[in-house]
């Protein structure tokens, strides 16, 4: 086999390390496995190159984009490396305004680098970059949500309580489904095993039982305008769930809706929502809630078909879309799931009734509708599903 | 054995596989680097095919296992052979075998290959294996945390055998439609590969590649309509296999061109819902067929 040379060697760990700054998780077998795949193509093709790198690299859809443009950033003919450590130190500065923006507190050493490293040209490229969001309605309202409010010392407390109680759950969960003893079957290997001391005298007979599988959660968390207190709070509870539980898949919308499960998982809460204010760009926009069950059931069937899941939605219930189709998808959504569960933080009010028009339409298919504005609310959900 | 990319594009495309560069790549550097080959894209793009065609052009074997939810490793990789054991014992008691066959009921005789195991032990026939790992996502957490341990190293362990591994690694191809997250611990061992749904150039090459007699006016008409089709919102959108399907069923009714009436009695062949069927003929059908530029 043939060695590429040591040049290349270092640009391609670069490139890897630069990849994992963007969440891309390239593991060290991934990169070893592009530089053996080096030896079997061409490489002065600038596309089997990126081929060989893009299947190696990406393991989803979704990072596709993120890897294009890093490739044609990485691998130009341009300038060298040179970018590549000014785009890393760039990189740096953004993660650490981040940190600052999410834990409430500064980092002294971002704000030297910042000093250094924020000239002009890098301050127009940021600005060109913020108005290159991309825009898909103009209903949406398009922004980056700031989620400084949080406290550092309030979310910490929420994180333990949040994490305590879905492990609560998801051991609650399996312990009840494993215990479970449907009937048995012959174990035939077993039996036969058994019989061999006996002389094939089946005397002994040994039994299997079925394996009962834990329910399946689907989140739906609203993070529309009106939700915008309780949104934080909600994903709290999604981020601990998420991973914690392992048969759960989550979804925000507002007016669109988001496959988040793949943001959430094996992150801790403080870089997941820089994350999400990324990649959800509807984030704080109206509510269509018939639009995303819609999008919901269309797009992500499977789970929904199998009739031991169960949809815990999030959302205040201020609908601003069609309340035909909204109906129609909630009927669907009966029809398939083993139940339905409404969470509604505005329920905790007492003055508070389901007078609205989407919540009014919805009412009448769900199984439980329930406040969800403080701990002990979730607490109480909490048992309700490791009951069911 | 093929040696480069573009021998790897030929000879697929001799086997009436339009395959573009991207994916030539890929299967390229999964026979290369030994590795598993993850194909995911919507339903009907091509990606079981792919696996079907590149047996035939490797001359190997093609071993498929279909994935469902319960899939074990009884139904994936093997189990023993309980009848003939029970009737090797029987024999025994009567005298007409000798006893010392009984300790060997455990044997590969006595046991029953099921794909994985196929794949991995076929080396002793001097055959080469396309394994076809096919819709994983229909399968269960288990199943893909048991198939990572098969993956990683192509080897299985039974008890009472011991440790059969391959000698010849099969090429693996593992196609998954998305309808769950497959874990990325699976991912990371397999290159990765998204099929979308074929442009209009590709997908015209396509279908004049597979129905070489087919109108050109026609074949013209049908891709351009279906790149209309996917444009819209549908419940399931078609896929390539649709556009080849309509395609036949137009050519059996004897039309050469496309209209109102002949999309309409065959709109069953490219959508499969109810709903979609509805939606179309209510709302989508004018602007589809206007598309064409050439309203019936």
């Amino acid at each position: 086999m043939i060695y590429p040379d040591f040049n290349l060697l270092k640009n391609v760990l670069l490139f890897s390390q630069a990849l994992r700054k963007r969440r891309i998780g390239v593991t060290i077998n991934n990169v070893l496995d592009a530089l053996r795949g080096v030896s079997f193509i061409d490489i002065s093709q600038k596309d089997d190159f990126y081929n060989l790198l893009k299947s190696n690299f990406v393991s989803h859809r979704e990072e596709t984009e993120a890897f294009d443009e890093l490739f044609n950033y990485f691998w130009s003919y341009e300038k060298k490396t040179e970018p590549f450590f000014k785009k890393m130190v760039e990189e740096n500065v953004d993660s650490f305004k981040k940190n600052e923006e999410v834990l409430g507190f500064k980092y002294e050493k971002s704000q030297s680098l910042m000093k250094d490293w924020t000239d002009e040209e890098l301050e127009n490229n940021r600005l060109k970059e913020q108005k290159n969001v991309p825009g898909y309605s103009p209903e949406e309202i398009l922004r980056h949500k700031d989620f400084g409010h949080l406290q550092m010392a309030e979310l910490e407390k929420v994180r333990e309580l949040v994490s305590s109680i879905s492990q609560k759950m998801a051991k609650a969960l399996s312990r009840r489904w494993k215990r479970g003893k449907r009937g048995g079957q012959l174990d035939f290997r077993k039996t036969i095993r058994q019989s061999i001391k006996y002389g094939g005298e089946m005397i002994e007979l040994r039994m299997k039982e079925q394996k009962l599988k834990p329910l399946r959660l689907i989140l739906v968390c609203d993070v529309s305008g009106s939700m915008d207190i309780y949104g934080q709070f909600f994903l709290l509870f999604m981020h601990g769930l998420q991973n914690h539980y392992p048969h759960c898949e989550t979804f925000v919308f507002s007016t669109r809706l988001s496959q988040v499960t793949f943001l959430l998982k094996s992150r801790t809460f403080d870089e997941t929502l820089p994350f999400l204010s990324e990649k959800v760009l509807d984030w704080s926009g109206g509510t269509n809630i018939g639009a995303a069950l819609h999008q919901l059931r269309r797009r992500h069937s499977e789970p929904l078909h199998a009739n031991r899941t169960l949809l815990l939605i999030f959302s205040d219930g201020w609908d601003r879309g069609d309340a035909v189709l909204l109906d129609r998808e909630m009927r669907n959504l009966k029809k398939q799931l083993k139940r339905l569960i409404w969470l509604n933080p505005l329920l905790g009010s007492r003055y508070y009734q389901p007078l609205c028009k989407g919540m009014s339409t919805i009412l009448p298919y769900l199984d439980y509708f329930l406040p969800c504005h403080n701990f002990l609310n979730l607490r109480n959900l909490c048992n309700l599903i490791s009951k069911m | 054995m093929l040696s480069s990319i573009n021998e790897v594009q030929q000879a697929m495309e001799k086997e009436k596989y339009i395959c573009d560069r991207p994916l030539a790549t890929g299967l390229y550097l999964a026979l290369r680097l030994e590795k598993p080959l993850l194909f995911e894209g919507e339903a009907g793009v091509g990606k079981t095919e792919v696996a079907k065609v590149m047996a035939k052009v490797l001359n190997r074997r093609l071993i498929r296992l279909q994935c469902y939810e319960g899939l074990d490793a009884t139904a994936a990789l093997y189990e023993w052979n309980y009848p003939k054991q029970l009737l090797r014992i029987k024999m025994t008691e009567s005298g007409r075998q000798p006893l010392e066959s009984i300790e060997n009921i455990f044997s590969e005789e006595f046991l029953i290959r099921r794909p994985l195991l196929e794949a991995i032990r076929s080396e002793s026939y001097d055959q080469h294996i396309v394994l076809l790992i096919d819709e994983i996502d229909r399968s269960d957490e288990e199943f893909e945390a048991f198939l990572l341990e098969v993956l990683s190293d192509f080897q299985i362990t039974i008890p009472e055998i011991g440790t059969i591994s391959a000698k010849e690694r099969p090429l693996v191809i593992i196609t998954s439609n998305r309808t769950r997250e497959i874990h990325d611990a699976l991912r990371r061992r397999c290159l990765y590969h998204w099929i979308d749904y074929p442009s209009f150039e590709k997908e015209y090459l396509i279908v004049t590649t597979k129905i070489p007699d087919i109108h050109e006016i026609l074949a013209h008409q049908i891709c351009s309509f279906m790149q209309t089709v996917r444009g819209k919102d549908f419940y399931k959108k078609p896929g390539i296999a649709e556009t080849l399907d309509w395609a036949n069923a137009l050519i059996q009714l004897h039309k050469d061109h496309l209209d109102r009436a002949a999309v309409e009695e065959t709109l069953g062949c490219i959508l499969k819902h109810f709903e979609d069927i509805k939606k179309m003929k209510e709302f989508d059908l004018d602007s589809c067929l206007s598309a064409l530029g050439e309203v019936g």
